[in-house]
């Protein structure tokens, strides 16, 4: 705050055409600055020290009266109660200070309410905020606000007491025209350092975030597996299983018919073997969906060159990585090179593609990860969020901590890297 | 005709045995393994071997690994891999010694007996055949060399029809064409192709090269 308001009024008072009414300026902008600080910190404080203490009895309450059930009838409330005023706070904070402070709260996910509630870390360090907040909230608060008035009492003194030939003048002198000059940058500072120390307890620790990063990938990942076999079940059933029901019913109708109408069972058999192959290219293509051959037989590089290969476009392929990736990275990483390809195919009527795998050896400072690179010389302008095929890619990849990008401006060339970590 | 058989699913082994037996053919050894099957293809040196593609112990791909590996000792040695999926990959590697006597067929194909024999004999005799299916997936790509490109419509079609095997009787039987017509067609297409009749080697499978290694 200090730092956005100050210089502006200090360029009016440079460009203004009267320098005396300039500084007025700056001097009415600097007690604006100073008052607004100390009213915001006026209520800061009050709803620090009058919240606070009572929230906190009330969870303590709640907690220790869990084994009668009472306590889960008052947890809910207290909990609500105490995340309504971090809400607050939070807002206030990126408001009025430009601190911005996430919300580490777990997302339920399934279990009880209790055990929701009182295994989210985030719940005990809002509570430890509520204390530490009583003392802070009421210093920080108050300051602000006591020191304009020290500056006001102090200047405004002087006079009185110089005249009266009371020797105290000096000191109303001394403190009251620093505190005159210091309010307006302090005001400011002093709310910021309450955002930061609440920051420093409401925002999700290190591990807190890594946690909701995991617990939301992991979900994407059965949310992803799930929608997977549920397609592989319906396309058996739809087909392949289907399939094999009509040659056994062929065979049996053959089987009944051969001795008397021969060219019947003929044409039956003819019939059964058609669907026996219908069902084997059904089968071909579902396996090709999970787990392409090649991959199995060859790897990720072979896999790679084929798909390169089989592509109606001409799709250049270098690969430079001498390790191998664990299989499920493989895998990972071969249908997100084909998600990608099918959208150059698709979308970006470009004439050529080229498709870049670079192990950790060859990217100094990235260590320890690999990337696939799909570019093409298309059309551009393809956007990351759109594409349902770029979201799934991201889910799957997000999996193992990798991460998509894309960077296409309209005309073209685009890129598509992916990156995954290598164990 | 003697013959080398791999594969390790015990019903299909013995499905093909009795087949291949059925035909005149004599299966002097029916292995499970990779390393069984470049055994017998050294000690017997058959007239024709048809291999699984994945073999015991590791289920990769040790069948085609096998057949190129034996093929390198013995130039043109007749080989057809069998695969429950067909790779243009694959197939460009089993051609790329352009010796010929190379076949490659989604496993599918040995219910059509007549037309799975046919290819066997194809093999035999030197001649290439490619499953219709790696046919396919090659004419689905953009035609990426220019003298694949200067063919006609017509042409193509003939082009595929040699690459899956087929001779001249039956490409003409296919397209409702005489037989003179098909050879007409041919030399187009040797021509545009640029094999001349003095080139070494069997200019059909150059041809079916060119038509695979199109990239």
């Amino acid at each position: 705050m200090t730092g956005q308001a100050l210089p502006a009024a200090g360029t009016g008072s440079g460009s203004g055409p009267d320098r005396g009414s300039g500084r007025g300026e700056v001097w009415r902008a600097r007690a604006l600055v100073a008052g607004r600080a100390a009213v915001r910190g006026l209520v800061i404080a009050p709803v620090s020290i009058v919240a606070g203490i009572p929230l906190v009895v009330l969870t303590v309450l709640a907690v220790s009266l869990l084994p009668l059930g009472v306590g889960a009838a008052l947890l809910r409330p207290a909990v609500g109660m105490t995340r309504a005023l971090t809400g607050w706070q939070r807002r206030l904070a990126r408001e009025w200070s430009g601190v911005e402070i996430p919300e580490p709260y777990l997302p339920r996910a399934g279990r009880g309410r209790l055990p929701w509630l009182l295994g989210d870390p985030a719940t005990w360090r809002d509570l430890l905020w509520l204390l530490v907040n009583v003392p802070v909230g009421a210093a920080l608060g108050l300051l602000p606000v006591t020191l304009i008035g020290w500056a006001v009492l102090g200047v405004l003194s002087v006079p009185g007491l110089a005249l009266t030939g009371d020797p105290f003048w000096p000191f109303a002198l001394g403190f009251g025209v620093p505190a005159l000059a210091l309010a307006p940058f302090a005001g400011p500072a002093l709310l910021r350092a309450q955002a930061l120390v609440a920051r420093s307890l409401l925002a999700p620790s290190d591990a807190s975030e890594r946690i909701s990063a995991l617990t939301e990938t992991r979900e994407a990942a059965t949310d992803d597996a799930e929608a997977e076999l549920r397609r592989i079940e319906r396309d058996l059933h739809d087909g392949a299983q289907a399939r094999l029901a009509a040659v056994g019913l062929s065979l049996g109708m053959a089987e009944d018919l051969v001795r008397e109408h021969p060219e019947q069972a003929i044409a039956l058999l003819a019939e059964a073997r058609q669907h026996s192959g219908a069902a084997l290219a059904e089968l071909r293509s579902l396996v090709r969906g999970i787990h392409p051959p090649v991959l199995a037989e060859r790897g990720l590089e072979d896999a790679l060159r084929a798909l390169a290969y089989a592509s109606p476009l001409p799709v250049e392929v270098r690969y430079e990585m001498a390790e191998r990736l664990p299989a499920p990275r493989e895998t990972a990483l071969y249908f997100a090179v084909a998600e990608a390809l099918a959208n150059v195919l698709k979308h970006s009527q470009a004439d050529h593609a080229r498709i870049l795998v670079l192990g950790p050896e060859g990217r100094p400072g990235r260590f320890g990860r690999v990337s696939a690179e799909v570019w093409d010389d298309g059309v551009g302008g393809a956007d990351a969020d759109s594409g349902g095929g770029l979201g799934g890619m991201r889910r799957r990849l997000a999996a193992f901590d990798g991460t998509v990008t894309v960077d296409s401006p309209v005309g073209g060339p685009t890129t598509v890297t992916m990156e995954v970590p290598c164990a | 005709m003697r013959v080398v058989l791999a594969e390790d699913q015990a019903l299909l082994r013995d499905g093909l045995v009795r087949l291949l037996s059925a035909h005149g053919y004599e299966v002097v050894s029916a292995v499970e393994t990779g390393p069984d099957l470049q055994d017998a293809l050294e000690r017997h040196r058959p007239d024709v071997a048809v291999a699984d593609i994945r073999l015991p112990p590791t289920f990769k791909n040790e069948g085609l690994v096998a057949a190129l590996q034996a093929r390198r000792r013995h130039p043109g040695l007749p080989v057809l891999i069998l695969s429950q999926h067909v790779e243009p990959l694959y197939a460009r590697e089993l051609l790329s010694d352009r010796a010929g006597a190379i076949g490659y067929l989604l496993k599918d194909r040995v219910s059509d007996v007549r037309s799975f024999i046919e290819a066997v004999r194809i093999v035999a005799g030197g001649g290439t055949t490619m499953d219709p299916e790696v046919v396919a997936q090659m004419l689905a790509r953009r035609s990426r060399d220019e003298r694949l490109g200067s063919l006609t419509k017509r042409e193509r079609e003939v082009l595929a029809a040699m690459a899956e095997g087929h001779a001249n009787a039956g490409i003409a039987a296919r397209m409702v064409i005489t037989e003179k017509a098909v050879s007409k067609h041919i030399n187009t297409i040797f021509a545009k192709l640029g094999l001349l009749p003095d080139l070494d080697g069997n200019r059909r499978v150059l041809a079916v090269l060119a038509f695979l290694d199109a990239a």
